[in-house]
């Protein structure tokens, strides 16, 4: 096999990867504070990806410019979907909050599938597409700007959480319930911003894939099992857990798109998150808290 | 269901009979076809309940199971002509086995909550994944059963008359064998496991083979439905047979209706069919639409109805639950 | 020969040592209180004998037989029956069908086991409450409940894991009353508890640990007036009589 065709791979899965970390650190996120496996956030990337399609061709604008947008849309959805809803069950037991979480996915992507139709769409993106060339090695200018943009939010969503009062606030709660809760830290409010927080950066994460990557109802599904996949690969609840399983699982189906045929490529993923489960569910880097 | 033998009990049961007997002949056939549906689903879901509900094991990839019974009868009589009904006890023991390797390694990897739920929906995948790409199994194409016309040897007829009361005499066997779990002893072992698994083992409930037992009745069963379909429908393919859609139809119905109690399945299917029917004729054409209503309920039930409606209504009428 | 053989037995998590080479035996029908300050070893002990944990040394002998290794189902299929030191019925499930969940480790006919069940529940005092989940029990029923749902294992030893924990005055004389009955029908019990008075007076020997390590040993008069038991309690508070 051509060593160039590898490191190709290499390299269009490191890409990929980025974004998957964005995916994946958010459903983190998700899952450190409150402890819920959300099984919608497939379906906020893809209203995210949506309502940056429509957005972009009704205003004829990059769909990057419609980050804004699609993060704030997402972010009053995430919002009132945990203060309405997944508030009341937080005491249930852990399967009901999976339950509601896939209702709630259910629900979005049929509702999409109705108002929009199956048929993939893609957009049409002029300015800042094409490659570059080097060394026999092409690099997607859309892929590599997605992947910037995703790890300039992975890292801003850190540094929000390590330097920010409210991140400090939400990671308090996610490693002592009631210890914040003892010292007066609203949980309802901070609960619903971090799932606020998780489905905006989700829905960026599909905003910035869109120059590039088809936009369909089911979409979603294929990305949260993936970040699935990655979050326990990583460790549930560890913030760099999941970034660097996000990257390794990037170039591991990248590399089994060119090993393998046709969508053979996501056997070794699920291969690997049935071993991970198995035999070491904490993940590689099985820490406890974001 | 049988215990109490009182006559209340025993004129329900011929009324239902009665009933059931004579539908098929007074519907139109659209009607028959939704009959049919319920009932395959009930059965489903009561197959799925005895691991998910009774032992609480919550499983995201019951498809796996229903699959591997679909494609192994189909693959029986395409390829050698051997009538689907024994196809259907081989894919039923392979379901089995499946389930076996499926529980044994999960199960001893101490696999619980939604890990196991989670490690099911990546089997399923897998199988899907594999069925999409091996020729034996038509990859995408998925595989047409040759039209026989009616010939019952052959798990075939023209008439859904015929197809109504195969699903019928499946589910009650189903249901026999669910309230003949739940009031015995395996019922209390289940429901042990499923409370509180150290406490189980103090008492000596071995929860590994219990758990075991729970998942390879579970997957024996549910394949013996994919046989079912595959006969129904005549034509199979990756994404009906081990799609995540199909698992969650399968486990849709014991949660909207009640997991853990022998009727949840059947009251779930009798609400979410009719509704998914209507909704389909509202709502129009696109595949899948009406899981947006059962999402809706989903949430529903969920938040407001965690018992589901059965546990609703047992509640309503005070009785304590035994 | 002694009934219950510990040799040695130790257990340690993450460096630190919860079971410090213990060593003690315990004879057929007796009452053997284990006692010491919070967090001395004693729930580690009984999840190692009953087999939730594997020691890191030592043996655990009933009779001829080695427990190491065996999982709890089967502990409790060689007779050995706890409790939790924080109690845990089957919270959905009614207090008969707690019972019965018990009583099929020995009978597997469903009548059968149902007039079993009956009969240890009124042994244990919750006729009335059969039909009540046993989630809305009171603490005292459920320890109760938890308490007949062992003997319906049919033990030859039983390990108590502080059950007079929480019980007011009158419960706990109930809750005496219950193990004296089930001494005199034979069982050989291990006891955690934390109340002196109540140790003392039903104990016939008394082993005492602190920080995983057994200190003392004997019967109660002679554990109440050593030097070490008395100097690990400071700052503990206990009432003795």
């Amino acid at each position: 096999m051509d060593t160039n065709i590898l490191v190709q791979a290499v390299i269009s899965g490191l890409l990929m990867g980025g974004i998957y970390a964005l995916v994946a650190v958010s459903l983190n996120l998700i899952f450190g504070v409150m402890k819920i496996i959300n099984f919608a956030h497939g379906a906020f990337m893809m209203l995210g990806m949506y309502f940056t399609y429509w957005v972009s061709i009704f205003l004829d604008i990059h769909p990057y410019l419609s980050l804004f947008i699609s993060m704030s849309a997402l972010f009053v959805i995430g919002f009132f979907i945990q203060y309405g809803l997944i508030n009341r069950i937080i005491e249930a037991p852990e399967h009901n909050q999976l339950l509601l979480t896939l209702g709630i996915a259910l629900f979005f992507e049929n509702l999409a599938l109705f108002l929009w139709s199956p048929n993939y769409r893609m957009l049409q993106v002029t300015t800042l597409a094409g490659a570059m060339h080097t060394h026999k090695l092409m690099f997607s200018t859309p892929r590599m700007i997605a992947f910037g943009a995703a790890l300039t939010m992975t890292l801003l969503l850190y540094l929000f959480l390590t330097k920010t009062d409210s991140g400090k606030a939400i990671r308090a709660i996610s490693q002592d319930r009631e210890g914040a809760h003892v010292i007066g830290i609203n949980m309802k409010i901070i609960y619903s911003v971090a799932f606020g927080i998780g489905s905006a950066c989700v829905a960026a994460a599909g905003t910035m894939i869109t120059p590039f990557f088809y936009i369909s109802p089911t979409v979603g599904l294929v990305f949260v099992i993936t970040a699935f996949v990655i979050v326990v690969l990583g460790g549930l609840g560890s913030f760099w857990g999941a970034f660097f399983g996000a990257l390794i699982v990037g170039i591991a189906e990248s590399l089994g798109e060119v090993l393998l045929p046709g969508s053979l490529k996501q056997v070794p993923i699920y291969s690997i998150f049935i071993l991970t489960l198995l035999l070491r569910p904490k993940g590689l880097f099985g820490k406890k808290h974001v | 269901m049988f215990r109490n033998g009182t006559p209340k009990i025993l004129f329900f049961w011929f009324a239902f009979i009665l009933i059931a007997v004579l539908l098929p002949f007074l519907l139109p056939s659209y009607f028959v076809h939704i009959l049919i549906m319920i009932l395959f689903y009930g059965f489903l879901g009561t197959s799925w309940n005895i691991l998910g509900g009774y032992a609480g094991q919550f499983s995201f990839g019951h498809a796996a199971f229903f699959g591997i019974g679909a494609y192994t009868s189909t693959l029986i009589f395409v390829n050698w002509g051997i009538s689907p009904w024994i196809g259907m006890v081989f894919g039923g023991l392979l379901g089995m086995l499946l389930g076996l390797l499926m529980g044994s390694l999960c199960f001893h990897y101490g696999l619980k909550g939604p890990y196991f739920a989670l490690a099911t929906l990546a089997f399923a995948e897998l199988l899907r994944l594999i069925s999409l790409n091996l020729d034996l199994t038509g990859k995408a194409m998925g595989i047409l059963i040759p039209l026989k016309g009616n010939a019952l040897l052959s798990f075939q007829h023209e008439s859904k008359i015929f197809y109504y009361f195969v699903i019928l005499l499946m589910f009650i066997g189903v249901l026999w064998v669910a309230q003949w779990i739940d009031r015995g002893k395996i019922g209390d072992y289940f429901a042990a496991i499923r409370e509180d698994e150290d406490s189980a083992e103090a008492i000596g409930v071995n929860t590994f083979a219990y758990k075991l037992l729970g998942i390879l009745i579970s997957s024996f069963l549910t394949a013996l439905g994919g046989t079912f379909y595959a006969q129904y429908f005549l034509y199979i393919d990756p994404r009906v047979t081990f799609g995540v859609g199909t698992s969650i139809e399968i486990f849709l119905r014991p949660i909207v209706g009640g997991m853990g109690t022998v009727y949840g399945p059947i009251i779930g299917a009798l609400v979410l069919g009719p509704l998914g029917e209507v909704t389909r004729g509202i709502l129009g054409g696109y595949h899948g639409v009406h899981l947006m209503i059962y999402g809706a309920i989903l949430v529903g039930v969920i938040v407001f109805l965690p018992k589901g409606i059965y546990g609703w209504l047992d509640g309503f009428t005070r009785r304590h639950k035994w | 020969m002694p009934f219950l053989k510990i040799e040695n037995l130790s257990k340690s998590f993450g460096g630190l040592m919860a079971v410090n080479h213990v060593t003690f035996q315990v004879g057929e029908g007796e009452i053997l209180g284990l006692i010491g300050p919070n967090g001395s070893g004693k729930t580690t002990l009984f999840n190692l004998i009953s087999g939730f944990f594997p020691p890191d040394t030592g043996s655990i002998y009933l009779g001829e037989e080695s427990l190491v290794g065996l999982k709890p189902h089967q502990i409790c299929k060689r007779g050995i029956g706890r409790t939790f030191q924080i109690v845990k019925p089957f919270p959905h499930l009614s207090v008969m069908r707690n019972v019965r969940a018990a009583v099929f480790n020995r009978e597997k006919e469903t009548n059968r086991a149902n007039r079993q069940s009956e009969s240890l529940l009124e042994f244990a005092g919750l006729w009335s409450k059969r039909n009540e989940l046993a989630g809305s029990l009171t603490l005292g029923e459920r320890k109760q409940l938890e308490l007949a749902r062992c003997l319906a294992t049919q033990p030859r030893f039983l390990l108590l894991d502080e059950v007079m924990a929480g019980l007011n005055p009158v419960e706990q004389k109930q809750m005496i009353d219950l193990v004296i009955k089930i001494r005199e029908r034979g069982i050989t019990i291990i006891v955690i508890e934390h109340t002196m008075q109540i140790i003392m007076t039903i104990s016939d020997r008394i082993i005492v640990l602190c920080f995983g390590e057994m200190i003392a040993q004997g019967v109660p008069g002679e554990v109440a007036q050593d030097p070490d038991v008395i100097k690990s309690y400071l700052g503990e508070k206990y009432r003795f009589v």
